[in-house]
């Protein structure tokens, strides 16, 4: 059974139609990638499945359970978290709290708990303070534990946006364009960190990313959107040579892009 | 019928000096996005000023009152300069608070200038009362015809310097996209000092307007200000439009409410309008909804 | 021997600690006036009442400026039920404490979808609200006469009259609100609110409850404020509905923005100072208020991080202490 399921969605604000009768499966375990040009709705999408927009229209089914209206809050506790295109960062917390601060769903120490130092909320806080650093450990930014994100390098930053979903153990991970803004070795890095988040701890992944090389490297599946609807999906490498998707992105037919395709590919 | 139709006047009055002052309030929210808390001691300066020109200094009302208001947008423009600017990147609640620290000080200057007693103002009608109709007619208080008046032919004229003057239309665009009308040119600092001068003058025209009918205190602004934030909720954030219909509206609900339910409760109501309305419908009678962008 | 402070990054040793204490203990016996104890004991209720405020504004980021209106509640609450109903002073704190608590509450759950502006102009309309029932509602509250003859607190046979006796009863809950803030901070409620502050959408997209959150902080803060009420209402033995006015609220907001905000220690540098500079500016008379305004800008521009920012990072409202993570 698919993880999550997308059943004839559509998205319209006013008179503006984001998405239209959108039919997406993740299936547990893997990374899918979600791509299409600028504006052809994405991160609308994401947004929906991360519950900041109801659907206007269809079902979102998680495990099978319908989805639609629940808060981010709600569908944290359930196993899906998200990062943000335009990173949100809480920059007064150091690096080790921002990553701590997720992990509010999974812990219940209440107030009376905190107040008299009772023992859930000792033994809930140092789980918290583990796990907290053997995340950043995973994605390589326990030694800034200290450092506010505003003294951390970009790529840093984005990776501690992943490390403070990853806190809030989620069985699905949505990264909304990770890649955006990095230097060829943060890319390479990222790649990498996704690889091991689908292999060494299972972690079902939903990418909405730009960069072909990102996605064709990591994802095992991908969905391609136009103007809001779905215009083609496959493997990779079915994606890539598949016309349609050649003249959405590059407007031009497939035998001029393959052409320029092996050019670029060495570059890339 | 009488006693309704005098408390339409009485209350539309009201609330055109709210509206005046909800004006000056929307101005500043639409090109600077604050929020200024010492909008009301705006007003409380007008009455202090005026009552200085014309009683204190013996000057012809006429002539005082734009006196006053250019001074008032003096005022304006120093705000801008010494307290807005070097506040301005410091974020939101900074600047609210920052206005609030303005309010404090103009108060208490105000009460060591002045004094702290009520200072009492009857220009430009006096005691005079219209009376219409024979004994038992409609009584109208012809300071509150110069209110609906004056706050009508410069809501008029308002609307054509922003519609059709070159200033008015930069100060809309620069409001609605800083960055863009400064790349076309707009001369942003200068029009948001100018905005400052408007607002402030907006403030003491009501305060102006307003003297008459209380007396001149330190606190005078204090409420007006409050009630005016009030009606710019009311009629919609961010409205030019809205602030007036606002401020109208509270006047009147103030002013029937007072008479038909509690007098001593009066000044509760504005309050309790404001609550309803951001409970029922925080976008107003005239704004729109918004929604964050993720 | 050594403590480490909050975040600690530094060691005191224990001797110093003692030594501190010490002298806070003692102090009370080294102020010969009444003036002088009056003022401790008021700058004592403020460090209250600011720690309160530091919950909603500087934890949370929520400017409320409900807070001499909770205040008043806690005092108003007290200060009748021990003059008309005759209830004992340490039954009348608490509830005191649990009608301000439950005010914040209610204040919390009204303004839970209303942003910065809007939210902040619903707490001053509160505010008026409350002050015009304390002003008007004359069967309870007497008006404008206010309430006199307030019991100060009584243990047994002694009377906290003194004012150097009711320094420890207010020292008490001043050590109590630090200790529980310190706790609080760094727990999973307290970053959760901290969240909150740097950016809702956010703490909401990794799990936190915004509405628990901000309900909780308006909660606490009304809870430290109606107990700083009741202690005020006991110490002056004499309350009336003007002082819980809005400007009350500025006042406590500056000793918030002064002693820094945010900041464990920050409310109470930020209220001792600014009870104790009215004294200091005594000669400027009439135009202190004046220029107590612009001070308020003048920090704002100067020392945005207040005086506890400025002097110590050590004392700083982010994460826990102990460990070293290698070169940063």
């Amino acid at each position: 059974m698919a993880l999550l399921e997308l059943v004839n969605v559509s998205k319209n604000f006013g008179g503006l139609q984001a998405v239209l009768s959108l039919d997406l499966a993740v299936n547990p375990g893997q990374v899918h990638g979600l791509i299409g040009p600028n504006g052809s709705g994405k991160t609308t999408t994401l947004n929906m499945i991360s519950g900041l927009y109801q659907p206007s229209q269809g079902t979102i089914l998680w495990r099978g359970e319908k989805i639609n209206g629940l808060s981010p809050a709600q569908l944290v506790r359930k196993g899906i978290a998200r990062t943000f295109q335009n990173l949100r960062l809480f920059r007064h917390l150091d690096v080790l709290a921002n990553v701590k601060v997720a992990r509010f769903s999974r812990t219940r120490a209440g107030l009376l708990d905190i107040s008299f130092g009772l023992p859930r909320a000792r033994a809930e806080e140092k789980e918290t303070q583990e796990r907290a650093e053997e995340i950043l450990a995973f994605v390589g930014l326990l030694e800034r534990a200290r450092a506010r994100p505003g003294d951390l390098p970009y790529g840093q930053q984005r990776l501690l946006e992943i490390a403070r979903a990853l806190a809030s153990e989620p069985s699905l991970l949505l990264l909304d364009e990770p890649a955006a803004g990095l230097i060829p070795r943060e890319k390479e890095y990222l790649m990498e960190l996704i690889r091991r988040l689908r292999d060494q701890w299972g972690l079902t992944v939903l990418l909405v990313e730009h960069d072909m090389r990102v996605v064709m490297n990591v994802c095992q599946r991908v969905t391609v959107l136009n103007f809001g609807q779905k215009l083609a999906e496959g493997s990779p490498e079915e994606i890539m040579n598949h016309p349609e998707v050649v003249r959405a992105y590059l407007g031009v037919a497939k035998d001029v892009w393959n052409v320029k395709a092996k050019g670029l590919g060495r570059a890339l | 019928m009488v006693i309704l139709l005098q408390l339409l006047f009485s209350g539309l009055a009201m609330g055109s000096i709210y509206a005046l002052v909800a004006l000056g309030f929307t101005l500043l929210i639409n090109s600077v996005n604050i929020v200024n808390l010492a909008q009301g001691e705006f007003v409380m300066l007008g009455g202090f000023l005026i009552y200085t020109l014309v009683t204190l200094w013996g000057w012809p009302f006429w002539l005082s009152f734009p006196v006053v208001i250019v001074g008032a947008g003096i005022f304006g423009l120093l705000f801008e300069r010494l307290g807005y600017r070097p506040l301005k990147d410091t974020g939101v609640v900074t600047i609210i608070v920052g206005t609030l620290g303005l309010s404090v000080f103009m108060k208490n200057m105000a009460v060591n200038i002045w004094g702290a007693l009520p200072l009492p103002f009857s220009e430009p009608f006096g005691r005079r009362m219209l009376v219409l109709g024979g004994e038992n007619g409609l009584r109208l208080v012809p300071q509150h015809l110069l209110i609906l008046g004056l706050t009508a032919a410069l809501v008029i004229g308002l609307h054509y310097f922003f519609r059709f003057t070159r200033i008015g239309v930069m100060m809309r665009a620069a409001a609605q996209d800083q960055v863009a009308a400064r790349l076309m040119g707009v001369p942003f600092y200068r029009l948001t000092a100018l905005t400052f001068a408007l607002a402030a003058a907006l403030g003491a025209l009501a305060g102006v307007l307003l003297a008459p009918t209380f007396f001149i205190t330190a606190e005078m602004g204090t409420m007006v200000g409050i009630k005016a934030f009030v009606a710019t909720i009311v009629g919609g954030w961010g409205s030019i439009p809205g602030a007036i219909a606002g401020g109208l509206t509270v006047g009147l609900i103030e002013a029937l409410s007072a008479a038909y339910l509690s007098s001593k409760y009066k000044d509760v109501f504005a309050f309790l309008i404001l609550i309803v309305f951001l409970l029922f419908r925080p976008q107003g009678i005239l704004g729109e909804k918004t929604t964050e962008r993720a | 021997m050594t403590v480490t402070t909050g975040s600690g990054q530094r060691r005191i040793p224990i001797f110093w600690i003692m030594g501190a204490g010490g002298a806070v203990i003692a102090l009370p016996w080294f102020v010969s006036s009444t003036y002088g104890l009056v003022l401790l004991n008021m700058a004592l209720i403020h460090s209250l009442l600011v720690l309160g405020f530091n919950f909603i504004y500087g934890l949370t980021g929520i400017l409320s400026l409900a807070q001499a209106a909770l205040w008043g509640i806690g005092a108003y609450t007290s200060a009748i039920l021990t003059t008309e109903k005759g209830l004992s002073f340490w039954l009348a704190l608490p509830a005191a404490g649990i009608l301000a608590g439950l005010a914040g509450f209610l204040l919390g759950a009204f303004t839970l979808k209303l942003k910065s502006h809007y939210l902040t102009m619903v707490t001053i309309g509160f505010s008026e609200i409350v002050r015009l029932v304390l002003l008007n509602y004359e069967e309870l509250t007497h008006g404008a006469f206010g309430i006199r003859n307030i019991p100060p607190p009584a243990l047994g046979p002694l009377t906290l009259q003194n004012p150097r006796l009711f320094y420890y009863l207010a020292l008490f809950f001043v050590l109590l609100a630090l200790l529980f803030t310190g706790r609080f901070r760094d727990s999973r409620l307290g970053l959760a609110l901290q969240a909150l502050r740097d950016d809702e959408l956010a703490a909401a997209a990794v799990g936190v409850d915004v509405a628990y959150g901000k309900i909780l902080a308006f909660t606490l803060s009304g809870l430290l404020s109606g107990v700083a009420g009741s202690l005020f209402a006991h110490f002056a033995t004499y309350i009336s509905p003007d002082l819980f006015s809005l400007e009350a609220t500025i006042r406590f907001l500056s000793m918030l923005l002064i002693g820094g905000v945010g900041t464990l220690a920050g409310p109470v540098i930020g209220a001792f100072f600014l009870t104790y500079l009215p004294e200091w500016l005594r000669f400027l008379q009439d135009y202190y208020m004046a220029v107590y305004g612009l001070g308020i800008l003048l920090v704002l521009i100067f020392l945005p991080q207040g005086i506890a920012g400025f002097l110590g990072r050590g004392l700083r409202w982010t994460g826990e202490g102990g460990k070293s993570y290698g070169p940063s």
